[in-house]
Parts: structure tokens; sequence; C-alpha cells
């Protein structure tokens, strides 16, 4: 696939690595525009079924943040 | 903590279907170290890059290109 | 409750891999406590089986379902749930055993324009207590004529790995088993309960040779509340 953009997938808990990614907006830190972020009150809410269905819904990489 | 074993579980469950436990990863971030998430934010979409596209997309894309026909 | 491992995957898969219309039941009850065939792992289960014959081009569906007993006529019986069971190829049932075997029997009886398939997803291992979190130890044979009265409430037909009635035996050592060390040994635990309560004298009289045709050695049970049946 030539015009493969790979989507990555960031499901990041409020008070830490959403934290952190908020500050990297307001600190102007570049990161890939690829990663779309999954918001969670806490990352121990985390399903497996939530991550598959990631991946069924074409997901190429998943990072959980906490 | 919880969200990490599960993680750590659902690696396993993606090496017996066929997408790869190295498509998934936990990073452990604090609120203060924005610098770090932009370089795990670098560092997954690289590896998605290395890894290809997931081989269930390939699926799904063409399906849909059948759909169009 | 009765608890279950689920089959390794590649077994469960084989077990699907010709049909393109999947079922994967799960059962609410005993195995959804013990987190091995609940609405939750009907779901993983259902993603999984997409995603594997996905990966390999193979266009299949699955789909989640999920009752409250699998062993119990009437929470099957919804007519729009047994529509669902008709139009699958096949059902993956994940309840235990019985609920395999119910839910298959009962498809059959109520569905009779077509044969339904059921096959299981589970590995029904036995009847235990929820120890801690993420642990489960057996307690219960079925042996169908209880002795707990007399050991202090630890069964040592199921607990002890010889089911000694007069324990316990030489390879008791520091309270562990000779089976291996992370088993209590349950004559043990059974002399030390009595200690406490006060009746190690129950223990004094030789236990005869249990009659064990209540139990399955007597051939497959069955059980009739008279004033029960219509």
């Amino acid at each position: 696939m030539v015009d493969y953009e790979p989507r990555v997938v960031a499901m990041l808990c409020n008070y830490c690595a959403y934290s952190a990614a908020d500050l990297a907006g307001v600190g102007r830190i570049q990161y890939p525009p690829n990663v779309r972020i999954v918001y969670y009150l806490c990352t121990g809410k985390v399903e497996i079924v939530h991550i598959l269905k990631a991946f069924e819904a074409g997901a190429d990489a998943i990072f959980v943040g906490g | 903590m919880r969200a990490l074993k599960r993680v750590e579980y659902t690696k396993k469950l993606l090496d017996e279907i066929g997408i790869g436990s190295e498509r998934l990863e936990f990073f452990h971030i604090a609120a203060s170290e924005a610098p770090l998430i932009a370089e795990k934010a670098k560092e997954m979409t690289e590896r998605a890059q290395e890894l290809g596209p997931n081989p269930y997309r390939i699926q799904l894309q063409q399906e849909s290109e059948k759909d169009k026909e | 409750m009765i608890t279950a491992d689920r089959k390794p995957f590649e077994e469960i898969k084989a077990s699907v891999k010709d049909y393109d219309k999947i079922m994967v039941l799960g059962c609410e009850t005993c195995v959804a406590i013990c987190q091995a065939g609940g609405e939750k792992e009907a779901e993983i289960l259902a993603s999984e089986l997409k995603l594997a014959f996905g990966n390999e081009g193979k266009k299949v569906e699955v789909n989640d379902e999920h009752v409250i007993r699998q062993c119990d006529d009437e929470f099957m019986a919804d007519p729009s749930f047994l529509e669902k069971v008709k139009e699958a190829d096949i059902v993956l049932s994940i309840a235990c055993g019985v609920g395999v075997q119910h839910a298959c029997n009962f498809f059959n009886r109520t569905i009779t324009d077509k044969p339904i398939r059921v096959v299981p997803g589970l590995n029904t291992t036995f009847m235990g207590a929820n120890i801690d979190v993420g642990l489960w130890e057996e307690r219960c044979l079925g042996c169908g004529d209880c002795v707990l009265e007399k050991t202090g409430g630890i069964c040592p037909i199921t607990r002890c790995a010889k089911s000694l009635l007069n324990g316990p035996c030489g390879g008791s050592s520091n309270g562990k088993c000779e089976i291996n060390a992370d088993t209590d040994c349950a004559w043990h635990l059974i002399i030390e309960r009595l200690e406490v309560l006060g009746e190690l004298d129950r223990i004094k009289p030789v236990e005869m040779y249990k009659d064990w045709r209540p139990s399955h050695s007597g051939g497959p049970r069955k059980r009739v509340r008279e004033d029960l049946r219509l």
C-alpha cells in the first residue's frame, strides 16, 4: 500500500497522560497527527474489548497511557 | 496496576489472533511529561509505519472497494 | 459455583472454521462470575474470532449474545433470541458443560426446521469458591452424602487428594499435602478446626467405608421433586 498512513489510537487517563497531551498542546510540542486520542477518566477502565474493537475498526497501533 | 495487567493480557490475545502484540503498548506518563507523550506518540506511529497496516484493515479496505464497484 | 477455563484459542478457531455465521453465546451465571464465559468474555471472543478470520482473508459474521442461564429453558425461550439462534450456522457456547448440553438440547427441541450445532468454548473444571480476587479453589465433589458435620466444615472428600475419611495420611507434612507444597492437607485443617471447636473427640471413632452409590459412581443422577412436577 503506497498511501499508507498509520492510524494510532491513544487511550489516555484524564489525570496523567491526557494532561500531558494537553500540556504538549499548550507547550507547542509537536507530535504526529496520526494519533487519535480516546479519553478515559482512568485507564483502569480500559477494557480488553475496547482494544480489540479499535483494531476491528482499523487501528494499526494502540497505546495506553497512564 | 490494573490497566498494565490488562494490556499485558490483551497482548497475549493479539498474538493468538495474528494481529501481533507489538501493536499494543502501555506507557507510564505523568501529567507533567508533555515531551514524553509526544515522544511515545512518535514512537508508536513509527512502529505502525514499520509494521504496515493492521491485516484486518486491509480486509476492510478491500471490502469497501468491492462495495464501490 | 461451577468454574471453567477458556479453551485455547486455536482449538476454538478450529471448531468453528467451517462456518460463516457464528453466534458466541455467553452465560451470565457461574462462568460469568469466574470470568470465563459471561457477556464480557463473549464480546471478547467474538471480536477475537472476527479479527483472526479477517486476518486470513475469510469473511465471517460473528455475533455475541448472552442469557442468564443456559441450564434452564425459561431463560432461552425468548422468540427473538431463538430467531437469532436459527440464523446462525453454529453456536459457540461459553457456558459450562451443563449449559452447552442443555442449550443444544433446548434449541433442537424448540427449533424443528433445522438442526442447530452447538460447540463448547470452555473446559469446565470444578465446583469451587472464589477464595480471593482472581483465585478459585475446588470445594465440593458432589458425592451425594455430605460429611461436613463430622469434619468441622472442611471436606476431606474434595480437599484430601486421597479422599480419606480417616486422616491424615503419612504424606502430610507441616500442614501441606505431599502432592505439592501449595496444597493444604485437608486433615491438618480439619484437626486444627476441631481443636478450636473443642470437638477433637469427633475423629476418634473410625469412619467406615463410604457409600459411593449416591455419587457419580452410581451412574448419572436424577433429582425429582414430585410436588413441583406439573
